[in-house]
């Protein structure tokens, strides 16, 4: 070993240049951004962009971390031409640094051996997370998902049902008498996945353009007539 | 051991491994410079130009803001919402029908509002209206509306003001920055009143 300074100056100069160029300059470049205002898309007025977490959203980010979520779901959409997420529905436009804003921790993930959830609450709803979480296969038939039925609990059913309990098939139906309704980090991770959602039309990534056309409209005079063709025959 | 190699270590397994000299081969510097500069053409093509508003797929800040809505008057629009709802609807309302009651005009459909070019409506918000003044052939009096010289840049009342000629079915224009410019050259020391405004050019 009659190198050793050598040695460490090129391991500094290469952990030196990868931390410039992955956090320095990066920091420098995006570490003021501030919430913003979204492009104007015909005349929709400009609303600010990224919005607070609403609610118990930010206790349901701490329970998405706490189970793990981000080791199979990834909440990032590519762009057009590097991926083909925005034409399986996962997004409007591809994913930008101002949609993270607000989210603390950033929970990107780095596998998806489950669907991209940047925009899952523009696609479900509570029930529809409920169930998922209760068990997957009820969605989606074949998923991988484990149940987190943890995040359940049977209840005996008092006075009146729970508004938010489960309404289960037969073979997953509690008891009769009883009920299953969520918990609260339940609530709370459901509040976080609806929260889940980049659509607003920034500079950077503004919305597609409106297809042009010279054509004169030729059904000047709006009617609820059906067309012809798609009359049923007449017998 | 042998005086005249002092060095030589009799056991080799229990040597101290030393790293030798040998100089690089050429073809490794030229496969190195020709890497180097085909990652250069990819960083010209590719990178944007490393702007913090480029992402793919535009290759360019021309490219982006080519693909934003044309619209001019939207981002002074949007800028105007802001100030209009923290500033101005406090007394003219969101609605923009103002408080007769209390001696508020309107902006909708306000012919000082709608005027081509904006030089008096500038002003007004610039130093401030007191005085009777008719609106929609309504007359007010009494009121006072407080100057904003010092609170807004040119901008953000070219913005306000832009906002408010295209909202509750007004169609004015938008105004521009140097309109707002031209009229605080001025340097007004008192409120305006609408008999002075009826005097200037309107544009």
């Amino acid at each position: 070993m009659n190198s050793g300074p050598l040695l460490f100056l090129g391991l500094f100069a290469t952990m030196a240049c990868s931390w410039t160029g992955f956090v320095l300059a990066p920091q420098l470049q995006l570490g003021g951004l501030t919430q913003t205002n979204t492009v104007v898309v015909g005349d929709a007025l400009s609303q600010t962009y990224p919005l607070a977490q609403p609610g118990e959203a930010h206790a349901g980010s701490e329970v998405y971390r706490a189970n793990a979520c981000a080791a199979c779901h990834t909440e990032m959409v590519r762009p057009l031409d590097l991926g083909s997420d925005i034409q399986r529905n996962w997004g409007v436009r591809r994913s930008l640094a101002e949609d993270y804003l607000l989210a603390i921790p950033v929970m990107l993930g780095s596998q998806r051996i489950g669907p991209d959830l940047a925009n899952f609450g523009r696609r479900t709803d509570t029930n529809g997370i409920y169930l998922r979480l209760y068990d997957p296969r009820l969605i989606t038939q074949g998923s991988v998902m484990p149940p987190y039925r943890f995040l359940f609990e049977t209840h005996k059913i008092g006075f009146f049902h729970s508004t938010d309990a489960l309404v289960l098939p037969d073979q997953d139906a509690p008891p009769p008498g009883f009920e299953i309704v969520p918990t609260p980090q339940a609530r709370a991770l459901a509040a976080y996945l609806l929260s889940l959602r980049q659509d607003g039309y920034l500079f950077e990534a503004p919305p597609p353009p409106l297809p042009r056309t010279n054509a004169v409209p030729t059904n000047a005079v709006a009617t609820n007539a059906v067309p012809a063709a798609a009359k049923p025959a007449a017998k | 051991m042998n005086p005249d190699e002092p060095n030589k270590v009799v056991d080799q397994k229990d040597a101290e491994p030393v790293a030798g000299r040998s100089t690089v081969p050429i073809w490794l510097i030229i496969a190195f410079g020709l890497l180097f500069y085909w990652s250069q053409l990819f960083l010209a093509e590719n990178a944007g130009g490393f702007n913090k508003e480029v992402y793919s797929p535009y290759p360019s800040l021309e490219e982006v803001a080519l693909a934003n809505p044309q619209d001019p008057g939207a981002k002074l629009r949007a800028e105007g919402m802001r100030i209009f709802s923290t500033t101005c609807a406090a007394c003219h309302q969101a609605s923009g029908l103002g408080n007769p009651g209390n001696n508020v005009p309107p902006l909708a459909g306000s012919e000082w509002v709608l005027a081509e070019g904006g030089n008096r409506i500038a002003r007004v918000v610039l130093y401030g209206l007191t005085g009777p003044i008719s609106v929609k052939g309504q007359e007010f009096n009494g009121g006072t509306m407080l100057p904003w010289r010092d609170t807004y840049s040119d901008e953000q009342i070219a913005a306000v003001l832009t906002y408010i000629r295209s909202q509750w079915g007004n169609t004015g224009g938008p105004i521009e920055p140097p309109v707002v410019k031209a009229a605080r050259a001025e340097a007004r020391p008192s409120y305006e009143t609408a008999d002075e405004l009826l005097k200037l050019p309107v544009k």
